[in-house]
């Protein structure tokens, strides 16, 4: 290697401020090359004395006088900085994280022994209200659930069935000869009496 | 410049009157050093400082790491004076010769101590008033806070390339001045 390396070169490496690359080959230059090397040197050493005296004060600067003069500027600037200050809003009342969580868990029991406690009924119902503000729109019962105004028809005679009560219509204890239920939401029955040969017919409609 | 915050104790959301005037004894002659060196004259370092502190501690609860509060406080001291330079253009370095006799501070120096001390400070003080401003800055936040070039590029607004060209040619200065001074 006979050209030298540039200056520039040499005052970056001396705080690492050079490529990969060219922080490679200036190593390699330097240590066969006296005269770089000691540029080198020297350009460290700068950076040195500046640290150094950046941490001096100015020459003949009364450093108490100007700290204690400058700390009452300060104090004073606070406080003027205070008295032109927007006043503040009062922020709301904030939670930090632990009693949020305790509160969260408590609510969480009361409202799990209120579910476990309420009847079957009203357990569903609510379910299905809560389902269907989740899925944001109304959700219609499952028949399993509520099968709504229900025709029966069997041996002991007809029976028109809501909201749990029941209306049963029956001769009786004759069981009738016949029974009909349309899809439209009726049934029938149709008894013959065994000693006169009347017969009679039994209808409901769910309406 | 090796004060550093040390273990203030403090609540860095509210600090008391008293907590206050520990983070501003504790960290004062640091970063009055920083933002002299910067702009070159003791009356507007003094008057940058004070806005320095007042801006830092006005902003108490964007400090949410009091390890990082020296870092914190630096970096708004030099903002502030690099915002002061803008503002300002050149630095008139011609006060530096204005301020009295240098005043025996220690007493463990001795007279020859306290005269080489003076020469040395004189030698660099003058080196550093060769640069322009951009590059003693530039020089300053890279040799003296040890930011990185990528930091000291976004506190002066330009490019990592340009930062080296800064710090680059200052250092060549710094080095022809020197060698002036020796010869």
């Amino acid at each position: 290697m006979t050209a030298h390396v540039s200056e520039i070169d040499l005052a970056l490496a001396a705080s690492g401020d050079l490529s990969l690359w060219r922080a490679v080959m200036l190593r390699l230059h330097v240590a066969g090359c006296e005269r770089c090397r000691k540029a080198a040197e020297e350009f460290r050493a700068d950076r040195r004395r500046v640290r150094q005296i950046a941490s001096e004060l100015p020459a003949g600067l009364d450093w108490d006088r100007v700290a204690a003069e400058m700390t009452a500027n300060i104090h004073l600037g606070l406080a003027a900085g205070e008295c032109v200050a927007p006043r503040r809003k009062k922020s709301a009342v904030t939670l930090s994280w632990r009693p949020a969580a305790v509160m969260a868990g408590v609510a969480v029991l009361l409202a799990t022994g209120w579910w476990l406690n309420m009847p079957h009924d009203a357990t569903v119902a609510l379910g299905r209200a809560l389902s269907s503000v989740v899925h944001g729109r109304t959700m219609a019962p499952s028949p399993a659930e509520d099968p709504g105004m229900v025709v029966n028809a069997d041996e002991k005679g007809v029976e028109l069935r809501e909201n749990g009560g029941s209306l049963g219509i029956s001769e009786g204890s004759a069981p009738p000869l016949a029974v009909t239920v349309s899809v439209p939401g009726s049934a029938s029955a149709r008894y013959v009496d065994g000693d006169t040969g009347q017969v009679t017919i039994t209808s409901v409609y769910a309406q | 410049m090796s004060e550093a915050p040390g273990s203030t104790g403090f609540d860095a959301t509210s600090l008391s009157s008293d907590q206050q005037t520990r983070f501003v004894n504790e960290n004062l002659r640091r970063v009055f050093l920083l933002i002299y060196r910067i702009v070159g004259n003791v009356p507007d370092a003094q008057d940058l400082t004070q806005e320095a502190f007042i801006k830092a501690l006005q902003r108490q609860d964007q400090l949410k790491d009091l390890d990082k509060a020296a870092h914190w406080l630096s970096r708004i001291a030099s903002n502030t004076a690099i915002d002061f330079l803008r503002r300002a253009g050149r630095v008139n370095f011609s006060e530096l010769e204005d301020l009295p006799e240098p005043v025996a501070k220690s007493r463990e120096e001795s007279p020859e101590d306290l005269l080489l001390r003076a020469e040395r400070r004189e030698y660099l003080e003058g080196g550093l008033g060769v640069l322009t401003e951009r590059e003693r800055t530039a020089l300053l936040l890279r040799d003296v806070e040890d930011l990185p070039a990528e930091e000291v590029a976004a506190r002066l607004n330009c490019s990592k390339a340009t930062v080296r060209s800064h710090i680059a040619n200052g250092r060549v200065k710094l080095r022809r001045y020197f060698e002036r001074r020796k010869s």
